[in-house]
């Protein structure tokens, strides 16, 4: 017999005995299952939030690995001067963050008829069409897929959508795409840094998800 | 001097030297960069408004004079001389409130 019933105390019309204790709920309402689901769902990997001023915030291998290929990655940051970019890096040694011109990234501001920007081989992935302020408020929030992380045939790449404030305070939208460039294709990406194109990282919360692997 | 410090997977820790020496150059260069910036976005949002009133020039149409001057002044904004990096004295024409 299927469930039919839950209440706080526990469950009811399980009389399936096979079935019976496979989920139970106390009377706190807390769900226990017998055995460990089995699935591929989201995993939230890590859910860091910093509160001091810093460089770069990077995330490593510990999170980024062979464990998934396709990571979700939910973002706020704010930055610590005014009018800079959001940018990110990745690593393909776990921790060491790349900074050579193998960076292939594009963006395009919502808010402009005439809003596309882009450099085929540069230092960083960025996130930003258009500068973000560091009034009180003003912050940047968005979410990357970074997908084939492990592929080594093919570019790694992150895809997504930012919203934030300009300098005025002006709400902006972006979206954005970026790629290993075709000669940094064999690299893994088990790392990523978020950064401001100057100053410091204010504070942040970061958000990691695996997704799915290959 | 210490070095500034990075957050790695919620740790706080010192860049190396190697890596101060890079963010210094990083960020000293951005810094040299913003005049070229700030008039590239001039550029682009003074391209928007042209576009704005692009259809006025279709031969259908007759553009007033004080379209024909906006539009001329919107052109010749980058030839205006900046007082400061931000480009705070460049000021945008103003639209007529007259109907094309």
């Amino acid at each position: 017999m299927a469930l039919t019933k839950v209440i706080g105390a526990g469950v009811e019309g399980l009389t399936n005995s096979a079935d019976a204790n496979a989920i139970t709920i106390s009377s706190g309402e807390v769900v226990t299952f017998a055995q460990s689901p089995i699935g591929t769902g989201m995993d939230r990997l890590l859910s860091n939030t910093t509160t001091g001023p810093a460089s770069s915030v990077d995330i490593s291998n510990t999170y980024f690995n062979s464990t998934y290929d396709t990571y979700l990655v939910i973002f706020r940051l704010t930055p610590s001067s005014d009018n800079v970019d959001l940018w990110v890096r990745f690593a393909t040694d776990g921790s060491t963050f790349q900074t050579g011109n193998i960076y292939g990234s594009a963006q395009y501001l919502f808010d402009s008829d005439n809003g596309a920007n882009s450099f085929n081989a540069g230092s960083r992935w960025q996130m930003t069409a258009t500068t973000i302020g560091n009034d009180t408020g003003e912050n940047i929030t968005g979410y990357l897929y970074l997908v084939a992380a492990n592929n080594t045939a093919y570019s790694s790449a992150v895809h997504g959508i930012v919203s934030h404030m300009d300098t005025t305070g002006n709400h902006r939208g972006s979206s954005f795409a970026g790629s290993q460039i075709v000669s940094a294709r064999d690299g893994v990406v088990n790392g990523l840094q978020f950064l401001f194109s100057s100053g410091n990282v204010e504070n942040s919360e970061i958000t990691v998800y695996g997704l799915d692997k290959n | 001097m210490a070095n500034r410090k990075k957050y790695v997977d919620g740790v706080l820790v010192e860049l190396t030297d190697e890596e101060q020496a890079f963010r210094d150059a990083e960020e000293k260069a951005w810094a040299d960069g913003e005049a070229d910036r700030n008039m590239a976005e001039l550029r682009k949002q003074r391209n928007e408004l042209l576009v704005e009133t692009d259809y006025m020039a279709l031969s259908d149409v007759t553009m007033t004079d004080a379209w024909k001057t906006y539009r001329q002044e919107l052109r010749d904004i980058t030839k205006q001389t900046p007082t400061d990096i931000r480009l705070s004295n460049i000021k945008f024409p103003e639209k007529p409130t007259e109907k094309a």
